[in-house]
């Protein structure tokens, strides 16, 4: 009882910003453009259709449903900004924070770059959510882009402006240049926020789309997967497929899962980004040797592929997360300072096969991010 | 049902872990090395002993029932470690990872310094709680560190180690030569476990204990504060206490906060630390002229209290998160992220000062 009257005037709290006067006028989302979404399709937040493909796992199925990484874009003139939205319930975790599982993230373009706005900050426990995400902006137009839940469900979302404030929309998907495929650290698990997966991260910085296909814990190069990849329309991959393997199945699957995609992508390029240094490494042993081996086993086979295909790559370190043993949450997943890391690191070789391939950004290298370079 | 097969799952495999070992001999914290404590004496679950403080307000007292900061120490040769705990009335919010509220954090010195070990993972709802926090270590002597809950009451905190293993510790609350006061930012909202709340990682990085009086959302320089601060003993005290009052409330309480501090500690540096930017301010125009203005007041109260108070400092910018705009969970508060560039930038600052004072390094 005590919990649910703290919750309640949490809730109370929160929702006190909106003033009792203010008036609200909400828009569905899904007549907004959608980006960094890895394929078209009728279901707008879900990363793949339902019943696609029905050779996925049913977790694979479960989890490619979630709209993770997939941002809806908009413009309007409104003081303020605010949403309605609906999750499922089901899959909050204790390493995460809910902002990131099933809250939103809003950012708004400040001289030609994204600039972090706000969140729309869901309840501890629950499946519909409102809130102001943005206030007392001065009433110039603004490009705004929402980032959605990384890890549940979406099955509506409204945004809310003004009334009298003017709001434009092109609707429709938006194709992503770059398309991430992982584990859970190119899922997302343990960023505080939507926007700071590091495919989100990335993309701003680029000023390009990054659609999202990564799936925690489960990402184990099956045939699958390489089904979805092979059918989905982008410049390049970037490839985060060493995280959830054993040795045994990494040196089993990459070559049928490189070839299946090849199928129908002869010369795209294909980023492969070496796996993360656990932090659960520092004190156990098993942990540390099982994942030396993994390791290990990625370069061997790295190196045999490049040998005969010259449009796969190997960032290595890829997945960086630093050397301070810091930045991690639980021993596997990184907080935002691990996944700042990791972008930063694997940005400039991204770039320069962008360059190579003639996949052009939005934003120089200098141009990207915000604050003083250190 | 989903839900449920889920989260039995998730159960599962927790424990499938323990399954080849014999069960693990539990030992009571309470017997235990506490540090990172405001008092030496008292109920060693709690930062303070908030029933002798009568006046201090309800969330105030609620807040310091927590055993925010504090640590345990042991020393183990156990390959593994595992913890049980029993939280109560916690208070969970969506924009923090649940483990930093409510879960356990382990440290263990390697080559002198403390190195991150693992993590006690709570449920995400639910006050009975065990879990493993490290397996598989070889077999020598180790020092270990297990920071308790940010953000929840506590009670029955065991630890438990192979029955084969030894395991030794020392009954008693260590001093902390440095005491942080403050906001939610000293608090640790929106970090990712207990150990990354500023004052724990600078515990670390400079090799002495702090003890965190960060109350969330409710720190403004009431009397109730500066009376209970008074009372504690330590060598120095960083202050994050503009952060949570007014730009009025800075003017209209500054001055008698630090007298009554000065009652009891004539000579304490005090070191007040700038607030910080909020990336609320980034479009919110209202925000950001109130944070200016907060701003501002603390600028003029401490050039004035300087003037006759050669002990007090003031670190500015102090809780500096850099300046990408992208190191907060929710326009406020910090991830992990910005906690490590606010200890970036105050670590060297205070490293002077404890110089100046001769505050030790253990």
């Amino acid at each position: 009882m005590k919990k649910f009257l703290l919750t309640l005037l949490m809730v109370l709290i929160s929702a006190s910003g909106a003033s009792a006067a203010k008036k609200v006028k909400y828009y569905n989302a899904a007549d907004m453009s959608v980006v960094c979404k890895p394929q078209p399709g009728k279901d707008i937040y879900s990363r793949v259709d339902a019943g696609k493909y029905p050779q996925l796992s049913p977790k694979a199925a479960y989890y490619l449903s979630f709209p993770t990484g997939i941002a809806v874009r908009f413009k309007t003139n409104s003081k303020f900004i605010d949403a309605k939205w609906e999750t499922n319930d089901s899959l909050n975790h204790s390493n995460c924070s809910p902002v990131a599982v099933k809250g939103l993230d809003i950012y708004i373009k400040k001289d030609g770059k994204w600039m972090f706005a706000g969140i729309g900050k869901p309840r501890y426990t629950g499946k519909k959510h409102s809130g102001n995400m943005v206030a007392n902006m001065d009433t110039t137009m603004k490009e705004c882009m929402v980032y959605l839940p990384t890890f549940m469900e979406l099955y509506k979302l409204e945004i809310g402006v003004d009334p009298e404030a003017k709001m434009e929309y092109k609707p429709g998907y938006v194709r992503a240049p770059i398309v991430a495929v992982g584990s859970s650290f190119t899922h997302g698990v343990s960023a505080s926020r939507p926007g700071m997966a590091w495919p989100a991260q990335l993309s701003r910085r680029l000023g390009l789309d990054v659609a999202n296909y990564g799936t925690s814990g489960i990402q184990k190069m099956e045939t699958f997967y390489a089904d979805v990849l092979a059918d989905t329309d982008a410049d390049m991959f970037v490839l985060d497929c060493f995280s959830n393997p054993t040795p045994e199945e990494i040196h089993q699957r990459i070559a049928p899962f490189v070839e299946i995609i090849r199928r129908k992508h002869p010369n795209t390029p294909l980023v492969f980004l070496q796996t993360f240094t656990r932090e659960t490494d520092n004190f156990d042993l098993g942990k540390r040797n099982f994942e030396a081996k993994k390791r290990k086993a990625a370069e061997e086979e790295m190196a045999k592929l490049m040998t005969k295909d010259k449009h796969i790559y190997f960032i290595n370190p890829g997945l960086y997360a630093g050397d301070d043993h810091e930045s991690s949450a639980d021993g596997v997943h990184p907080t935002d300072m691990g996944y700042q890391r990791a972008v930063l690191n694997m940005e400039p070789h991204i770039r320069k096969i962008m360059a190579k391939y003639g996949i052009k950004p939005g934003l120089s290298a200098k141009e990207a991010g915000w604050g003083k370079k250190k | 049902m989903k839900r449920i097969i889920l989260s039995l799952l998730i159960g599962a495999s927790a424990v499938a872990g323990f399954a080849a070992d014999k069960k693990p001999k539990y030992h009571d914290i309470h017997d235990m090395t506490i540090v990172n404590r405001a008092e030496q004496q008292g109920n060693i679950l709690r930062r303070v002993d908030v029933e002798k403080y009568p006046d201090l307000s309800k969330t105030a007292a609620l807040y310091l029932s927590y055993p925010t900061g504090m640590a345990v120490r042991f020393n183990t040769n156990s390959d593994y470690i595992t913890a049980s705990w029993v939280l109560k009335d916690t208070l969970n919010a969506p924009n923090r990872c649940p483990i930093s509220g409510k879960g356990l954090d382990l440290y263990i010195k390697k080559d002198g310094k403390w190195l991150w070990a693992g993590v006690a993972r709570p449920k995400f709802t639910g006050d009975k709680n065990s879990y493993k926090i490290v397996q598989g270590m070889d077999r020598s002597m180790k020092e270990c560190m297990l920071y308790l809950p940010l953000f929840a009451e506590v009670s029955d905190v065991k630890i438990g180690v192979n029955p084969d293993a030894e395991i030794t510790y020392q009954k008693g609350i260590e001093r902390s030569p440095i005491i942080a006061v403050g906001s939610s930012y000293t608090h640790g909202t929106s970090t990712s476990r207990p150990a990354m709340a500023w004052p724990a990682q600078l515990s670390r990085r400079l090799g002495v204990n702090i003890a965190n009086i960060g109350t969330s959302g409710i720190q403004k320089m009431e009397p109730f504060y500066a009376h209970m601060i008074a009372g504690f003993d330590t060598d120095m005290f960083i202050l994050d206490t503009f952060s949570n009052p007014t730009a009025d409330e800075i003017r209209a309480r500054f001055k008698d906060f630090v007298k009554v501090i000065r009652a009891k500690h004539p000579n304490t540096p005090l070191v007040f630390l700038q607030t910080f930017y909020r990336e609320s301010g980034n479009f919110e125009l209202a925000k950001r002229k109130e944070e200016d203005d907060k701003r501002k007041a603390a600028d003029e109260v401490i050039a004035e209290a300087m003037k006759s108070d050669k002990n007090i400092y003031y670190l500015k910018p102090g809780l500096y998160a850099g300046d990408d705009h992208e190191s907060t969970c929710d326009g406020t508060h910090p991830s992990d992220l910005g906690y490590q560039r606010a200890v970036d930038n105050i670590e060297p600052q205070v490293r002077k000062l404890m110089k100046k004072y001769h505050i030790l390094s253990r």
